[in-house]
């Protein structure tokens, strides 16, 4: 497949970009704009974890724990200390990026499924910590009171938590284009393809691990900020659920994992039919979203591991060759 | 006598997997410019000796010394920053990216821009013949463009010394030649080689000098014509019972 | 004391339990470089035929044990086929996608199915104990573990003495090797992955004696087993039986002195330092 320098559609993507502005003047149901609010959400966490799942090639199935923490952290600090959560989100953005290094150091030596085995043991070592913590009523879960006010992140209409999910999930999109052309991102992505070669090329393949870890971790725990304040309700089981890891991963992987628009695409997706199940069914049928969920990754894995970008990249690809009619050279 | 110009220095180095001595107190200089042959029956240990070099093994003693600086078990990356570049005896092409990305992320070693980074990678390109290949899918080009797309990378990263571990391997007279020419223009560009090779002609016509290597010993040092003819040499590779 | 003798008693019985799942685990890492994700669902799915097999039939869970074993297996040899098959030639995301996708797949379908309630069997010796030097002993559990050890022995002998079994060893040593000495790989890793799914049955039918099944109930045991096999080794099946009993003893004595929730964490814990100090694990295994 040849590569074009920016691949990207420009027409498309300001066509979509004007769409998901205006879409809240079109949809005033709350509960689709939930829906909507979730795919953005979902998007900007599965663009997260692609950073360092993605484009590095470190596959973490602990990233939840990030989440959690973010929004641990936010709480905490609002309702004990009374500082707005904006500033508590910088604040476990932060904590979450050194938590990162310090705890990824360990994982550093670590290929393959010793790797997914550790962040998944680390995730649910700190969800466990979490959950038997008094000091944060773990078992209980927090609530946070409605006292709707913009400096407090809460607000009384959902219209505002749309715009702010779509201006993060702008920033976290533009982050990870801008790591794809800079050097991180190529060390990255040599680390992905042959960790050997590109040490012989020069990486410091342990920095590079730890930088793109830490920035998926900050974002991640920024992630779970906005979560805390749009449900207003934490509990580690929810937010640090091993579940929700694989989420996270699940989105990036089915849309197209090491492409921009690959996490968004797998939640837009994704995640409506995830809710339909989840909140129409219910009960014995929550299972059915698991179960599609499920397939999603059987037949990605088996069939399709470049993701439906790359389903829809090879459609295009055959669509050009035909219609230029290239004889020979591989497009 | 000439002044020597002594750029790597290696000091009874040894190696040991389980109780084998893989490298075995190897001792050897090399002098800025000169093309190093490395030959030794299989199983010798050559490989193993890149690998102490380049960091990629821990040695058990000895010291590796780069233009005067003790490099003895550094890490992989950090000796490549220092100057030493590698290529592997089974080709790791980065196989998603193209051939131009393979190359500039070595060449970002040295240009932290990525534009600089992609014009001094396409000159690296056209130098080593891979100008027409740019954008095309490195693990899917054959093997000899592979070979040299390694070698590539390795320049780009704008190494001083360049170890390379059987590049004529598998390939056809007609390529070795182009590597071997390759590597005398590289040479007088300044770069000093270490190459390891199993074909004989190759190496032999390249050299300057010839280590041999056998059981983890060097058994032989010096110029080709000198270590064809030892019998040390002989006997390593064909047995006790040839006889002249 | 005395307390802490029966955790450790019950730990040594449990972890026989987390050695039989964690030896199937560790024979398809050798042999096929996989890690089963789905294995803990293996493990829930052998549970629910045998809790069918006497809910419906009334047989007996030791007595289905054999036939659990050879249904797991049939079904491991087709899902080897039909599943893993596709993935052998991709890079390792795509099986764990494949294995994982079957796990939430299996989770889902016996929530669906048979939803969230815990089913348990009652059999005539479901409450017996025996008491020695105050130390009180399950006999569901004294036979669940006594099963675990035969079975250790009896994969042991079968791997070294029986054609197929040596093949076995000869695919995970070196496939090609295997494959230019005659031997059909795609075969053996067939018969593998259905063996490793046989030693599940065997564990989920024991389970069955005295413990309770509900369709999340592999990921704890899945979890431990993982831990088990990076303690013992990847691939070393001796060191899987020897991380279970580890393991298990860990895990029972902190319940007793913290708290049960603590379990998993100090099997983290332990899994943390192996991985750190020891990555091969206790009797070095294949971490390639």
């Amino acid at each position: 497949m040849k590569k074009n320098p920016f691949p990207y559609n420009m027409f498309s993507i300001i066509f979509s970009l004007i769409i998901l502005l205006l879409l809240p003047i079109f949809i005033k149901n709350p509960y689709f704009l939930d829906i909507a609010i979730t795919v953005l959400l979902y998007a900007f966490l599965g663009n997260a974890w692609n950073i360092v799942g993605g484009y590095c090639g470190q596959a973490s199935l602990g990233h939840a724990a990030y989440y959690g923490i973010g929004a641990y952290i936010s709480t905490i600090l609002f309702l004990k200390f009374g500082i707005s959560p904006w500033i508590g989100m910088i604040v476990g953005a932060v904590f979450a990026g050194v938590l990162a290094i310090i705890s990824g150091y360990p994982s550093l030596r670590m290929k393959g499924p010793y790797f997914v085995f550790f962040t998944i043991g680390f995730a649910e070592t700190i969800r466990v910590l979490f959950l038997t913590w008094k000091w944060v009523d773990g078992s209980r879960g927090i609530i946070i009171p409605f006292q709707n006010n913009p400096v407090n992140f809460i607000f009384f209409s959902k219209i505002p938590y749309y715009y702010i999910i779509l201006i993060f999930l702008i920033i976290g999109m533009f982050i990870t284009y801008s790591i794809s052309k800079s050097k991180i991102g190529k060390y990255s992505v040599a680390i992905r393809e042959d960790e050997t070669m590109a040490k012989a090329l020069g990486i410091d393949t342990a920095l590079y691990k730890s930088y793109t870890f830490a920035i998926s971790a900050s974002l991640m725990a920024m992630g779970g900020t906005f979560y805390a304040q749009y449900v207003l309700y934490i509990h580690p089981n929810d937010l640090m659920s091993l579940n929700n890891s694989v989420i996270f991963m699940l989105i990036a992987v089915a849309g197209g994992k090491g492409t921009l628009f690959g996490p968004l695409i797998g939640s837009a997706i994704l995640m409506p039919l995830w809710e339909y199940f989840r909140s129409t069914l219910g009960g014995r049928f929550a299972g059915l979203g698991i179960l599609f969920a499920g397939s999603i990754i059987l037949i990605i894995g088996t069939t399709a591991p470049e993701g439906i970008l790359g389903i829809l990249t090879k459609i295009r690809a055959k669509y050009s060759i035909s219609k230029d009619n290239i004889v020979g050279e591989e497009k | 006598m000439q002044k020597s110009n002594i750029i790597f220095q290696i000091r009874g180095v040894s190696k040991s997997f389980g109780g084998v001595k893989a490298v075995n107190q190897v001792s050897f200089q090399v002098q800025g410019k000169e093309i190093i042959g490395l030959i030794g029956p299989n199983g010798a240990g050559k490989t193993t000796l890149f690998n102490l070099i380049t960091g990629f093994l821990k040695s058990d003693e000895g010291h590796i010394y780069f233009q005067g600086r003790d490099i003895t078990n550094l890490k992989p990356h950090k000796i490549c920053q220092l100057g030493i570049g590698r290529t592997f005896q089974v080709v790791r092409p980065l196989s998603t990216l193209t051939v131009l990305e393979n190359i500039v992320t070595a060449a970002l070693l040295r240009h932290n821009n990525y534009k600089d980074a992609k014009e001094y990678a396409i000159y690296i390109a056209q130098v080593m013949g891979l100008a027409s290949k740019i954008n095309k899918i490195a693990g899917e080009i054959p093997i000899a463009e592979k070979k040299r797309l390694g070698f590539a990378q390795a320049l780009a990263t704008g190494a001083k010394l360049l170890l390379l571990d059987e590049v004529a391997a598998g390939l056809n007279p007609t390529e070795v030649d182009k590597f071997l020419n390759i590597i005398r223009k590289v040479s007088l560009e300044g770069l000093t080689i270490i190459m390891v090779e199993h074909v004989m002609k190759a190496v032999m016509n390249v050299s300057s000098q010839i280590l041999v290597l056998d059981h983890g010993e060097l058994i032989a040092q010096g110029r080709p014509e000198e270590v064809i003819n030892n019998e040390k040499v002989i006997k390593a590779y064909l047995g006790d019972q040839y006889k002249f | 004391m005395r307390e802490i003798l029966q955790a450790i008693v019950n730990g040594i019985l449990l972890g026989g339990i987390y050695s039989l799942i964690a030896i199937g685990l560790s024979l398809i890492w050798g042999v096929m470089r996989i890690i089963n994700w789905a294995h803990g669902a293996m493990v829930m799915l052998s549970m629910y035929i045998t809790f069918f097999a006497y809910s419906m039939f009334k047989i007996d869970p030791l007595l289905a044990l054999p036939l659990v074993a050879i249904i797991m297996f049939v079904i491991g040899y087709l899902l080897q086929i039909v599943l893993i098959e596709r993935t052998l030639n991709s890079p390792w995301i795509s099986r764990l996608c494949a294995t994982f996708g079957l796990m939430m797949l299996l989770e889902s379908l016996a929530l669906l199915l048979w939803s969230s309630n815990w089913r348990a069997i009652s059999v005539t010796y479901s409450n017996w104990t025996f008491c020695i030097g105050g130390i009180f002993i399950s006999f569901s559990r004294l036979v669940a573990f006594s099963i675990a050890l035969l079975m250790a022995l009896v994969l042991n002998f079968f791997l070294n003495h029986t054609e197929i079994g040596k093949a076995i060893k000869a695919t995970a040593q070196d496939r090609e090797a295997a494959a230019l000495m005659g031997i059909n790989v795609n075969n053996i890793y067939r018969i593998t992955f259905g063996l490793g799914l046989a030693l599940t049955g065997v564990a989920g039918a024991s389970l069955m004696t005295f413990y309770f099944v509900f369709p999340k109930v592999g990921f704890p045991f899945a979890l431990t087993a993982y831990i088990v096999c990076v303690l013992g080794g990847l691939g070393r099946l001796n060191g899987a039986v020897l991380g279970g009993l580890i393991i298990g003893v860990a895990q029972s004595v902190s319940a007793y002195l913290i708290s049960p929730e603590y379990k998993m964490v100090v099997s983290f814990v332990i899994f943390l330092a192996v991985l750190y100090f020891k990555p091969e694990g206790i009797f070095g295994g294949v971490t390639e």
